[in-house]
C-alpha cells in the first residue's frame, strides 16, 4: 500500500546487520540485551531492540509479554536491572523519565499518567508550563497555555468542548487524546505510544495515526504498542513479537502477514515461523501522506 | 483464549468508566463546599441572634485577630494537604520558634530582625527535615512528623524549664505587637501578606501548579518530569517558615514567648483547611478557602465564649462541625464509587 515503495528500497539492505549501531542509519535508539525482573519473572529478557529516526516501530505480544515493561524502560519511569541503552549511537543512561525526557523521550504509558484533578491544557504542560510576560512575577501562561491545547487537541481531531475541564471528567477517548496531544507536542527524538488508541473511537484513531505518520515524517522514531493488528499493519514500518520477555521475531509488515505475526505472539515462535531479525528503516525523512 | 487477550487489553477498559464517574463528581464537590459556606453564614446569623454582642464591630475585629495566626499556619498547612501530605509537628514548630525568638529578643546584642529570622530558621529547619525524611525516603508524613511534633516540642519545654519569656523590645513589637496599623491589628496584616504572597504561590506560579500535580497524581508528576522530593521540600518548608511566623506572631500578641503557645494549633490548622474545602486527599483546594475555614473556626469559639460556653463546650462543638464536614465530604466520594 502505502509505504510500498519505501519499503522495496529498505529490503535491499543487508539483513541481520541490525545490531551493530554503526549501522546505516544509526538508530535513534537501540536497546541491547535489555532485561528487567520482577521476583523470578522476567518481564523482558535480554531485548534487542532499535528505533531508527523516522521510523515506526510497533512491539505486539500477549498480555503481559513485557511490552510496558520495554516501554517503561524506554520512558526512564523503570531503569533496567541489564542491558545498555543508545541513542544515536551514544550510551545513554535512562534513570528517571526527567532524564528520558532531555533526551527528547516522550511517553504515553498505559495507563495515561494524567492528574485528575487538573484541567486539559494544565495537563498537557504539566511540568513544562509558560510564563506570561512580563516574566518578572514569573505568572503562568494561563491563557497562552489554553490557547496552544487546544489547538494541538484540535489537530488530533479530539472533541472536547471545555478545556477548563478537569481530566477525571472527561471520556476515555478524551483523556488519550490528551495525554497523546502531550506526547506528540513534547517529543523530541522518540515518542513511545501504549496502546495510545485503545479508547479511542474510530475517527480519533484515523487523526492518531495521521499524526504518528506525520511525526514519522518529521524524523521522530515512534515506538508503539498495540493489540490491534490491523493498525500495526497501517502504520508500522517494523515489528517486533514479544513472548514471556523475549523478542521471538521482527519483521516489516509490508513482507509479513497476520497469520504470521499471529503465529508468533499466541506461539512464541514454536509455530514454525522463521524468526528473521530486519534492519531498522533508512532515514523516511520524506512527510508520507496518509 | 488467546486470540480473546488480544482484542481486550488488561487496562484499556478503564478510563471510560472512571471517566464517566469523574464527571458526575465535581459538581457534587461545590455542593459539598457550598453546603459548608451556607453553614458558617447560618452559624454567623445564629450567632447575632442569641448573643447581640457578636455583630459588633469590637467581636468582629476579635474574630479577625484571632484568626490571624491559624491563617498564616493553615496557610502553610494548606500547601501540604494540597501535595496529599499532612505536617502535624507544626504546633511544636510554633511553640520553639516563638520561644527562640522571645529569647534572643531579651539579649542585649541581637537586633530584634535577627531574633525574628532566627525563629523564621527554626521553622525551615523543622520543615526541611520533614520533606527530606518524607520525599526522600517516602516515609508517609503523618508517622514522622508525630515524631517531629514531639521531638520539637520536647526541646521547647527543655529549653526553658517551661517558663514563659517576657518580651520588651519596643522595636519588635512596633511590627509584631499587640497594636494596630490603621486601626486593624498588626497580626492582621501580616496575616494578609500571607494570604496574598501565599496564594500568589499556590495559584500563579509553576510550583503551584507542582503542589497540585504531585498531591493530584504521583504517576501523572512522574511522567511530567516532576521532582516529587523536591516539590514536597519545598511544601514542608512553607509549612515550617509559616509555622515560625506564627509563633513569633502569637510572642508578639503576647508580649511573651510561652513553651506550649503553638499546642493544638495542627488540629485547628488542619480543621481550618478541611472545613475551606481543601481535598484531604490532596490536588485540589483554594487558600481562600482556607481564610474562610480559618475565619468559620475562630467565629464560632467568639460566639460561643459571648454565650457563656465553656472551654470544654467550646471544643466539643467544634469537634461535632469538622465531623459532619468531613462526612459530607466522604459521602460525596462514596457516590463516585457507586
Ligand atoms: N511492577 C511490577 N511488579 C511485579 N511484576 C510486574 C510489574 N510490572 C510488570 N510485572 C510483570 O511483568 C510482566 C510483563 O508485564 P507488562 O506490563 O510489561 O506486560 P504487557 O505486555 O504490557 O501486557 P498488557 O498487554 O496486558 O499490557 C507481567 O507478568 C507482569 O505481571
Ligand atoms: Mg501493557
Amino acid at each position: 500500500m502505502i509505504f510500498e515503495a519505501a519499503d522495496e528500497r529498505q529490503s535491499e539492505q543487508p539483513v541481520g546487520a541490525a545490531v551493530s549501531p554503526t549501522a546505516d542509519p544509526m538508530p535513534v535508539l537501540e536497546l541491547r540485551k535489555v532485561s528487567k525482573h520482577f521476583g523470578g519473572v522476567a518481564a523482558c529478557d535480554r531485548v534487542d531492540l532499535q528505533v531508527g529516526a523516522g521510523e515506526v516501530v510497533a512491539i505486539v505480544g500477549h498480555n503481559g509479554a513485557g511490552k510496558s515493561t520495554i516501554l517503561r524502560i524506554v520512558s526512564g519511569a523503570q531503569p533496567p536491572d541489564e542491558g545498555q541503552i543508545f541513542m544515536s549511537g551514544q550510551p545513554v543512561r535512562l534513570r528517571s523519565v526527567r532524564d528520558a525526557r532531555a533526551h527528547g523521550i516522550e511517553t504515553v504509558p498505559q495507563e495515561l499518567a494524567l492528574a485528575p484533578k487538573l484541567d486539559v491544557a494544565a495537563n498537557v504542560f504539566l511540568g513544562r508550563e509558560e510564563v506570561a510576560r512580563p516574566r518578572l512575577f514569573r505568572f503562568l501562561a494561563r491563557r497562552g497555555m489554553e490557547r496552544e491545547a487546544r489547538r494541538l487537541i484540535g489537530s488530533l481531531g479530539v472533541q472536547i468542548p471545555d478545556l477548563r475541564a478537569k481530566v477525571g471528567s472527561l471520556s476515555g477517548g478524551q483523556r488519550q487524546g490528551v495525554a497523546i496531544a502531550r506526547a506528540l507536542s513534547w517529543g523530541r527524538t522518540v515518542v513511545v505510544l501504549d496502546e495510545p488508541t485503545a479508547a479511542l473511537g474510530v475517527r480519533e484513531t484515523e487523526e492518531v495515526e495521521k499524526t504518528v505518520l506525520h511525526m514519522k515524517g518529521l524524523g521522530l522514531g515512534i515506538l508503539l504498542v498495540s493489540h490491534d493488528l490491523d493498525q500495526v499493519f497501517r502504520v508500522a514500518d517494523r515489528v517486533y513479537v514479544l513472548y514471556h520477555g523475549r523478542v521471538v521475531g521482527s519483521m516489516r509488515p509490508s513482507e509479513s502477514t497476520h497469520e504470521a505475526v499471529l503465529a508468533l505472539i499466541t506461539g512464541g515462535g514454536s509455530a514454525g515461523a522463521s524468526v528473521v531479525p530486519v534492519a531498522p528503516a533508512a532515514a523516511e525523512t520524506k512527510a508520507v501522506a496518509p | 483464549m488467546r486470540a480473546s487477550d488480544l482484542v481486550v487489553p488488561r487496562e484499556a477498559r478503564e478510563p471510560g468508566v472512571l471517566g464517566r464517574v469523574g464527571a458526575s463528581l465535581t459538581p457534587r464537590r461545590a455542593g459539598t463546599q457550598g453546603a459548608v459556606y451556607l453553614l458558617f453564614v447560618l452559624t454567623l446569623v445564629a450567632f447575632s441572634i442569641w448573643a447581640p454582642s457578636f455583630a459588633t464591630t469590637s467581636s468582629l475585629s476579635n474574630i479577625a485577630r484571632d484568626a490571624a495566626p491559624t491563617v498564616v499556619v493553615a496557610v502553610g498547612m494548606t500547601f501540604v494537604i494540597i501535595a496529599a501530605e499532612i505536617d502535624l509537628s507544626v504546633a511544636s514548630t510554633i511553640s520553639l520558634s516563638g520561644l527562640v525568638g522571645a529569647v534572643l529578643l531579651g539579649e542585649p546584642g541581637v537586633p530584634w530582625p535577627l531574633a525574628v529570622l532566627a525563629a523564621l530558621a527554626i521553622g525551615a529547619g523543622v520543615g526541611l527535615i520533614n520533606g527530606l525524611l518524607v520525599g526522600y525516603l517516602g516515609v508517609p508524613s503523618f508517622l514522622i512528623t508525630l515524631g517531629t511534633l514531639q521531638a520539637v516540642g520536647a526541646i521547647a519545654l527543655m529549653a526553658t524549664a517551661t517558663l514563659s519569656q517576657p518580651i520588651t523590645s519596643s522595636g519588635f513589637l512596633d511590627v509584631f505587637g499587640p497594636g494596630s496599623f490603621l486601626s486593624v491589628p498588626l497580626t492582621v496584616w501580616w496575616a494578609l501578606c500571607v494570604v496574598l504572597v501565599g496564594g500568589y504561590v499556590l495559584h500563579a506560579t509553576k510550583f503551584g501548579r507542582w503542589v497540585y500535580a504531585v498531591g493530584d497524581s504521583r504517576n501523572a508528576a512522574r511522567y511530567a518530569g516532576i521532582s516529587k522530593p523536591r516539590v514536597l521540600i519545598g511544601v514542608f518548608v512553607i509549612a515550617g517558615v509559616l509555622a515560625g511566623l506564627t509563633g513569633v506572631l502569637l510572642a508578639g500578641r503576647t508580649t511573651s514567648g510561652d513553651p506550649t503557645a503553638g499546642t493544638d494549633m495542627e488540629l485547628t490548622a488542619i480543621a481550618a483547611v478541611i472545613l475551606g474545602g481543601t481535598d484531604l486527599f490532596g490536588g485540589s483546594g483554594l487558600i481562600i478557602g482556607t481564610v474562610v475555614g480559618s475565619l468559620f473556626l475562630t467565629a464560632i469559639q467568639i460566639g460561643l465564649i459571648l454565650l457563656g460556653a465553656s472551654g470544654q463546650l467550646q471544643t466539643l462543638v467544634t469537634g461535632v462541625i469538622i465531623v459532619c464536614v468531613v462526612t459530607m465530604n466522604a459521602l460525596a466520594k462514596g457516590t463516585r464509587k457507586a
